[in-house]
């Protein structure tokens, strides 16, 4: 009797908790439409900017994850694969870089673009978060669960280094590079700080910024923070065994 | 299966609705915006009878045959596609002339003589389109 009792309280405080959490989110999607879908018109019709910014999210997310676990695989194969001096220490520094804040990084990267001449272009956003170390390691640690004998196994057939890594480590890899790719598209599509602090023309912000800004639209902020929730969303949904499966090997390494 | 499918249908309308209204935005909002005919006047002639090449935000505009004097807002959103924000509306005199009510508005830079339908009401925030008659 005690037991269902507590087991009763237990219950009823978590979904208590649970709605703390989830109702932002309702509320968000509630109050968008308090004025019917003329939030949603002022932001795909009436007010382009904001269009514009959720294009530009697009573009620096889709464009950096895609690169970005393109360079983490080929890096990953040399920390987990390839043994040379200096490896475990490279490793260690690229871990370091990853555990740093990174508004550390922030201004030599504001002081680099600058030099390179790509301040204020989405290029300034692009190329750091391409080679962002957090990939990398996570990649690092999928690579080092598959066994080494295929790889020698492989080299029986194939010289091509490039080959194995296509055709035979990928396709192993797939749910952790899958989950990689979801992890870094959202840490880019919710940055803020760095599009603040490398993008000086509004109309080059991605919309995390955008949403900021917006203070004295009420219902305008609301639709845009629905749209701007939809596409993470939908990447869930659809991937959504792969980034188990991925965090998954994460887990066990 | 099912699932997956439907989220493909959804991400494709999603996209979709993105890249057309970015891409047809000018089109969809001038499509949208009422369409006022009007008749720009280059010069604003003070209560002193002096033409100014512009027209001050804050004009009181002495009317002769006009009805409405709208106060018209540029966006920087629409810039260069004359499409405007309605500021306010003060309502003069009407006249009806052929079923139409005429107006008077003012903008940042320019003032015109319009000939809008009289069914239709206008009020602070609207967006307007100004076709300029040649």
């Amino acid at each position: 009797m005690v037991k269902r009792v507590i087991d009763a309280v237990v219950t009823a405080f978590l979904v208590c908790m649970a709605l703390v959490v989830i109702s932002p989110i309702f509320l968000t999607v509630f109050f968008s439409f308090e004025d019917g879908f003329s939030a949603y018109a002022d932001f795909y019709v009436w007010k382009p900017i904001y269009l514009n910014a959720l294009f530009n999210s697009v573009i620096v997310a889709l464009v950096t994850s895609c690169l970005s676990v393109a360079v983490a695989v080929a890096a990953a194969y040399v920390f987990a694969k390839v043994k040379f001096r200096g490896s475990g220490i490279l490793l260690y520094l690229y871990i370091i870089v990853m555990l740093m804040p990174f508004q550390v990084t922030l201004l030599p990267q504001y002081i680099v673009s600058k030099k390179l001449g790509i301040y204020d272009t989405l290029l300034a956003l692009i190329l750091p978060g391409i080679f962002a170390p957090f990939a990398v390691f996570l990649l690092t640690q999928v690579m080092k669960s598959i066994p080494n004998e295929q790889i020698e196994a492989a080299r029986l057939d194939t010289g091509s280094t490039f080959r194995i890594l296509i055709s035979i480590l990928v396709p192993q890899m797939k749910a952790g590079i899958i989950c990689t790719w979801v992890l870094v598209f959202t840490e880019q599509w919710n940055s803020v700080a760095e599009p603040l602090i490398l993008l000086e023309t509004r109309e080059k912000y991605p919309l995390a910024v955008m949403l900021n800004e917006g203070s004295g639209e009420k219902l305008l902020m609301l639709a845009a923070t629905v749209v701007f929730m939809i596409l993470p969303l939908l990447m869930f949904a659809y991937f959504e065994s792969e980034i188990m499966d991925g965090l998954e090997e994460y887990r066990l390494k | 299966m099912i699932r997956k499918i439907s989220i493909i249908v959804l991400f494709v309308l999603f996209t979709l609705s993105v890249v057309l209204c970015r891409n047809f935005g000018e089109e969809i909002r001038g499509a949208l915006a009422t369409e006022i005919q009007c008749v720009p006047i280059s010069y604003y002639v003070d209560e002193d009878g002096i033409s100014r090449p512009t027209v001050p935000e804050d004009a009181v505009y002495s009317d002769d045959d006009g009805a409405y004097l709208l106060i018209l807002e540029e966006s920087e959103d629409y810039a260069g596609e004359g499409i405007f924000v309605l500021k306010s509306v003060h309502i003069a005199e009407s006249s009806r002339e052929d079923g139409m009510v005429r107006f008077r508005f003012l903008t940042n830079t320019f003032l015109g003589k319009v000939a809008c339908d009289p069914e239709k009401e206008f009020g602070a925030g609207d967006i307007v389109r100004i076709m300029r008659e040649e």
